[in-house]
């Protein structure tokens, strides 16, 4: 205590509190002293220098005191997020639904004695290249065996196999068992689209029981002839995309690329009603 | 010049400059690390911790030129730091003398230091025009507690500063200044 009594406390304590009263007072009334600009001159270059150390630690304390706030924040945005996600998604799905319908009135337009009813597939069989597929739509829709199913391209996918009231099944023109009348658009040669094991799993099919003589080329157009009358005349199956001449068998086959994008889809249409192919 | 008066004069100057770091740290640093809004009083924790170590007079110096710069290279219309430096400083050299460590007077100077500022900002706070009640759990009390946060390494950086002259504290603070430093 005997600090506080001491000459130099009391001079400096009445220096200190003329500082405060003086330039308080100056502060107050709007006049800016020398010496605080002149000290200003001198402290603004360091004060930059370590500003900058400040502007590198810029943020951190809201580690501590905004955490609970940054993490609400954050969570809400995850959500807003996440909505925003599933609007684009069911955008997207419109927008594909509203493509692939557009295509379908195309086809509606060009076979007006079509009637048709899409389902959706609600399940398909392993692998890359589904042959065998469960539609969500039966006889309760007038789907029923043996009516041909054709992508929104109007490229030929395969046929009903089985119907029930609410469900149906279908196996594609790629499936072992599937044999499709068809002919060359160019040549009209005329042959079987039937379904091959080793192709099935590039989603191609085969062209056989072709005349050894038939006029087959690569990108030919290969169409379905309405023969047998489970499919109409005149569906695209696929283009030819190889030529084999078998000289054991005499016989020429060729490889077929379906139309329709086999693997990728999500519903198809069935055709219910169509005029038969009546042959000459 | 004999070696312990250059030593202590070497001592003071690289204190006085401490104290200049702190002062722009806490003009600089510390408004970029805001904790509930407030800013730390560090430079008046350092004045307190430097107190409990150094000589009487020219930490009384000290504590007036780094509260007026303080209030000069801040940006407030006030300068009622000086006076709040110096009354800190002077409590922090009246309680050095009853303990044998430096610890306790720091701390102890310093949470009557802390009060003391936190007074100062509410005084101020509420001649502006802010409510007493606001002003106080807005901004006092959270700049009390984030003073005593950063009083520790305040503590801890003036200790390592007065480390490299504890042999010139000693000679001039005789035996009392060697208990006290051991």
């Amino acid at each position: 205590m005997k600090f506080f009594k001491s000459k130099f406390f009391i001079i400096t304590l009445i220096v200190a509190a003329v500082i405060a009263a003086t330039f308080t007072a100056m502060s107050l009334l709007g006049y800016s002293s020398y010496i605080k600009t002149g000290l200003n001159y001198l402290t603004v270059p360091v004060q930059k220098l370590s500003d900058l150390v400040g502007r590198a630690l810029d943020g951190y304390s809201s580690y501590i005191t905004e955490f609970d706030r940054l993490k609400a924040e954050n969570e809400e945005l995850k959500k807003q997020m996440d909505e925003m996600l599933d609007e684009v998604q069911s955008a997207k799905a419109l927008r594909s639904e509203n493509d692939e319908l557009r295509r379908m009135l195309e086809v509606k337009k060009e076979h007006l004695d079509y009637k048709f009813e899409t389902a959706d597939i609600v399940g398909r069989e392993d692998g890359n290249y589904m042959t065998v597929f469960t539609l969500g739509r039966g006889q309760n829709n007038g789907i029923d065996r043996d009516m041909p199913i054709i992508a929104s391209n109007s490229g030929l996918i395969g046929r009903i196999t089985d119907a029930g009231a609410t469900w149906s099944k279908a196996c594609s023109i790629i499936d072992t068992g599937s044999s499709v009348g068809a002919f060359d658009e160019r040549s009209r040669a005329a042959g079987i689209v039937v379904g091959d094991y080793e192709l099935r799993l590039k989603g191609y099919c085969r062209l056989a029981y072709l005349q050894s003589d038939a006029d087959i080329e690569v990108g030919d157009r290969i169409l379905t002839s309405g023969v047998g009358s489970v499919y109409p005349r005149g569906l695209i199956i696929g283009t030819v995309t190889e030529v084999i001449y078998d000289e054991s068998l005499r016989t020429k086959y060729a490889t077929v690329k379906p139309y329709a994008e086999i693997s990728g889809l999500s519903s198809v249409t069935v055709v219910t009603s169509f005029e038969r192919y009546i042959e000459d | 010049m004999s070696r312990p008066g250059f030593a202590a004069i070497l001592r003071m100057t690289l204190t006085a400059i401490y104290t200049f770091i702190a002062v722009l740290i806490q003009c600089s640093v510390f408004p970029h690390l805001r904790i509930f809004g407030v800013i730390p009083e560090f430079t008046l924790t350092v004045i307190v911790c430097v107190a409990c170590r150094e000589d009487e007079k020219f930490t009384s110096v000290l504590a007036v030129c780094a509260g007026f710069l303080l209030d000069t290279v801040g940006s407030g219309g006030f300068t009622l730091s000086p006076l709040l430096f110096l009354l800190a400083a002077a409590v922090s050299i009246a309680v050095k003398d009853a303990f044998r460590n430096k610890f306790a007077p720091s701390l102890i100077s310093a949470a009557a230091a802390l009060t003391v500022g936190a007074v100062k900002t509410l005084v101020l706070l509420c001649i502006k025009g802010a409510p007493f009640a606001a002003a106080l759990a807005g901004t006092v009390l959270p700049q009390m507690l984030y003073g005593a946060i950063v009083f520790f390494p305040a503590y801890l950086l003036t200790a390592l500063h007065y480390t490299v002259f504890r042999k010139s504290l000693a000679q001039k603070n005789g035996i009392r200044g060697v208990l006290n430093e051991r």
